[in-house]
């Protein structure tokens, strides 16, 4: 819409150079060559819109990578431990700053753990590396209604399959559900 | 003909007597270790006395049932056959045919004698377990009743026998709670019989639902489920099949029945924003606070006398076992072997508790006993993988838990030595937290 305005306004103002310039006599541009620069001015402006939309484009895409971060880059955790180490308190920061910017956001924060260890101690170690997390969001500055609920699936819902250190590793974890 | 009628009539003299009898000096088995001197017991072949000698097979299924159920408890060593100096066939059914040192020489202090009668679809059976150092009947039933009704029967002739000679009732009517995966992704909880018999699919919520605990009565199980998302505490009437759903802000895990209760239960909810041991009732109300101390506090179990709970707790800085005094609430750490024991099980019976301990470095988990004021503490399972969730049986004489030790995770028996380990059954998908149910389960 603002495009199209601004193209029109264009081509008022091109109109009324046209004519100052013709009833100027002789020295007036030949027709030919004032068309010229209309379709270059035209052009011009395709091409500038044209990279408005993929800088938005860009934008969206970068936005959606942030989301999908955001889901998908879990909070990690040592074994048998929920304390936040520093790298995770890192990850978190960046959460906070994405949660920041996207202020309508709601959060379910689950609590998982590897399969070593006991399944009943688990779902209680899961549900403090949830809150725990949980906590540092809201000292933070986050909201506490919009950490809408914590949920520990122990070592029920494990992430990756298998039973070696890196699989072990990326299971004990805190995970974000966005929700409305 | 009047020789029958005699020990007819005096065969129910018997019965009268032994049944009006209270039931005093149990010296047959000390249940509390049966394992290291099982009683020998000469079973001898059922004695057919159908008309056209029908229902061969029947009579077959019966004995061999008759067979495992007296071996599956592991109390009673079962004599060879083959050792036999009476003849099986001209094995009389009264104390005056026996003779009793026959069998006393060939070391069987126990003698169980069989008269079967099959009639189209009834059955009638007489059963006469003998002392043969005694010389003397000491059960003796006799049960008319439909072909189809032949395991329930059995069972109760089993446990009329072992309630004779512990004084106490017996596991046969006793049944095992167990979640096993179905399909993709769910775990749903089933029950089976004592010995893995028929199991059944109590619940159908296609989510993942763990943690079953048997009311006193047997007729309830509790259990948590993620129905609706996040863990909530669910009360199923195996009777009714009526459902409740307890919903407390924040998580629920490892609920048990305080001890004798159908309506009172223990377990850990994080409505403080800790976790926390609370008592609530099947309402879910809460009545009373039982822990309070930061981090991790949960699966709660009760000692016989109800007066004491173990639980695990964090507060050490490692999950590890302690007890709670309910009457003067002094709290003490039970368990100090290994950086991690978890699940503990109190005995129905006697101050001892089971549980599991992790060994990152074997990569083992193992199951481990020790007495409620710390003392024997001894490991019961070794080299066979994660072995985890203990339970005991309702006489306290045997354990089930779960094992991956054949890859996946099934359920398993040992007795309370660790000895005589079996897997209880082979069932599709995994199996994970057998719970034991009390003695009389009457459904």
């Amino acid at each position: 819409m603002k495009q199209r305005l601004s193209l029109s306004f264009f081509l008022l103002s091109s109109l009324l150079i046209v004519f100052t310039l013709s009833s100027c006599g002789q020295n007036a541009a030949s027709p030919s060559d004032e068309t010229v620069t209309q379709s270059q001015i035209d052009e011009q402006k395709a091409k500038e819109a044209e990279a408005q939309r993929l800088a938005e484009e860009e934008r969206q895409k970068v936005e959606a990578a942030a989301k999908t971060d955001f889901v998908n880059v879990n909070v990690l955790f040592n074994y048998d431990s929920y304390k936040l180490d520093d790298q995770a308190k890192e990850i978190l920061i960046k959460k906070i700053e994405w949660l920041n910017n996207n202020a309508d956001i709601k959060l379910i924060i689950e609590g998982h753990c590897d399969e070593r260890g006991t399944q009943e101690y688990n779902m209680a170690l899961g549900q403090k590396r949830a809150s725990e997390t949980a906590k540092f969001l809201i000292n933070s500055g986050i909201s506490e209604d919009r950490i809408v609920k914590i949920i520990s699936y122990g070592e029920e819902k494990p992430f990756v399959i298998g039973n070696t250190e890196e699989a072990w590793a990326q299971n004990r974890c805190a995970h974000f559900e966005l929700t409305e | 003909m009047n020789k029958k009628k005699l020990n007819i009539i005096s065969l129910f003299l018997f019965l009268f007597f032994f049944c009006s009898k209270s039931y005093a000096g149990y010296d047959y088995i000390n249940i509390s270790n049966p394992f290291l001197n099982k009683i020998p017991i000469a079973i001898t072949s059922f004695k057919n006395v159908s008309k056209d000698g029908q229902g061969k097979e029947t009579i077959k299924e019966i004995e061999d049932l008759l067979h495992h159920y007296i071996k599956y408890i592991g109390f009673f060593n079962i004599i060879d056959k083959k050792a036999f100096i009476q003849s099986d066939e001209k094995i009389g059914s009264i104390s005056s045919e026996i003779n009793f040192r026959d069998w006393s020489s060939i070391g069987t202090e126990l003698l169980l004698t069989t008269i079967v009668k099959v009639d189209k679809n009834e059955l009638r059976l007489e059963f006469r377990l003998f002392d043969t150092f005694k010389s003397r009947l000491i059960v003796g039933k006799i049960y008319r009743t439909k072909i189809a009704n032949k395991r329930k029967t059995i069972k109760t002739f089993c446990d009329s026998i072992i309630k004779r000679l512990t004084g106490k009732d017996s596991i046969y009517n006793s049944k095992i709670a167990f979640v096993s995966t179905v399909g993709k992704g769910a775990k749903e909880i089933f029950v089976c019989d004592f010995d893995g018999y028929a199991p059944k699919r109590i619940t159908n919520k296609n989510s993942i639902s763990v943690s079953p605990a048997w009311s006193y009565d047997g007729r309830k199980l509790a259990f948590v489920s993620y129905e609706k998302g996040e863990q909530q505490l669910y009360i199923k009437n195996l009777i009714t099949n009526e459902n409740s759903v307890m919903n407390f802000n924040g998580i629920t895990i490892a609920p048990e029945w305080a001890k004798g209760s159908n309506t009172k239960l223990a377990t850990t909810l994080s409505i403080s924003g800790d976790q926390e041991i609370y008592f609530i009732n099947t309402s879910g109300k809460i009545i009373k606070r039982l822990t309070k101390n930061y981090g991790i506090d949960i699966s709660p179990t009760f000692s016989p006398s109800g007066k004491n709970m173990a639980f695990v707790s964090r507060r050490s800085g490692s999950p590890q076992i302690y007890i709670k005094n309910l009457r003067d609430n002094s709290v003490r750490r039970l368990t100090y072997t290994g950086r991690y024991n978890t699940s503990p099980s109190w005995s129905p019976i006697e101050d001892k508790i089971v549980f599991e301990s992790v060994d990152n470095k074997k990569k083992e988990i193992n199951i481990c006993i020790i007495n409620a004021d710390g003392s024997n503490f001894i490991q019961l399972t070794s080299n066979s993988g994660a072995n985890e969730a203990p339970s005991w049986s309702p006489d306290g004489s045997l354990i089930a838990f779960a094992s991956n030790r054949e890859g996946v995770s099934r359920i398993y028996v040992m007795n309370n030595m660790g000895t005589e380990q079996r897997r209880l059954l082979l069932y599709k998908g995994e199996q994970t937290f057998p719970v034991w149910s009390p003695a009389n389960i009457k459904w």
